[in-house]
């Protein structure tokens, strides 16, 4: 099984959760406004990604 | 956890990723640079978040995810049967390629392509196909017509 060794996603838990807080404000700001499809993949994305945060608080690797 | 997240399967999530990555290289949708950053960020992210479903399920999370045990490029991968691909060619020359979601965000990529164009040329074709179908210039409809002289 391939592994991954941090090099392909370097973002720590900071930054995974900064970025999850900036999705959801774009998703929530006027301008995806009339675009609700995208607005959604910016809210589902900013969900997994603090899923995925807390996996590796969890102790993944 | 949210219900749209419940209904959430692998290659929804890889579909996901598609559309975001997309998002975050598109030249048609107006964005700062760090607001595509993060997309394609975010894209990663979610690639990330499947990996380590495969390695907790001991299985590839979908079709795409390995090949021969080497890890494929995570990028312009199709799976979800529902996403359609704009294609804005001349001649077979593909100037502008965006994806959507549904047919109403791809009426609007469409027109968003459009307008971001100074000129729409001679031989310009702006087709709408399942992303997950052959090339339009293998089997669009435009491949019946002679080509096009100047």
């Amino acid at each position: 099984m391939a592994t991954d060794d941090g090099n392909t996603f370097p973002l720590g838990q900071a930054e995974m959760s900064a970025l999850a807080a900036r999705l959801r404000a774009r998703a929530d700001s006027v301008l995806f406004r009339d675009q609700p499809e995208q607005a959604r993949d910016l809210r589902q994305a900013a969900e997994l990604i603090e899923i995925l945060r807390a996996l590796r608080v969890g102790g993944a690797p | 956890m949210t219900a749209s997240l419940v209904e959430l399967t692998p290659r929804s999530i890889e579909a996901l990723a598609d559309r975001v990555y997309s998002l975050g290289v598109s030249h048609v949708i107006t964005m700062t640079p760090r607001d595509q950053s993060d997309l394609v960020a975010a894209s990663r992210a979610l690639r990330r978040l499947l990996q380590s479903y495969e390695r907790v399920a001991g299985r590839p999370a979908t079709r795409h995810s390995f090949a021969g045990g080497r890890r494929l490029m995570p990028v312009f991968i199709r799976t979800d049967r529902g996403d359609l691909r704009l294609t804005l060619s001349n001649r077979g020359e593909v100037l502008d390629t965006q994806l959507a979601a549904t047919p109403q965000e791809a009426n609007r990529v469409a027109i968003m392509m459009l307008a971001s164009r100074d000129v729409f040329d001679i031989g310009d074709v702006l087709i709408c196909l399942r992303a997950d179908g052959d090339s339009p210039h293998r089997r669009g409809p435009f491949d019946l017509l002679p080509p096009l002289t100047d």
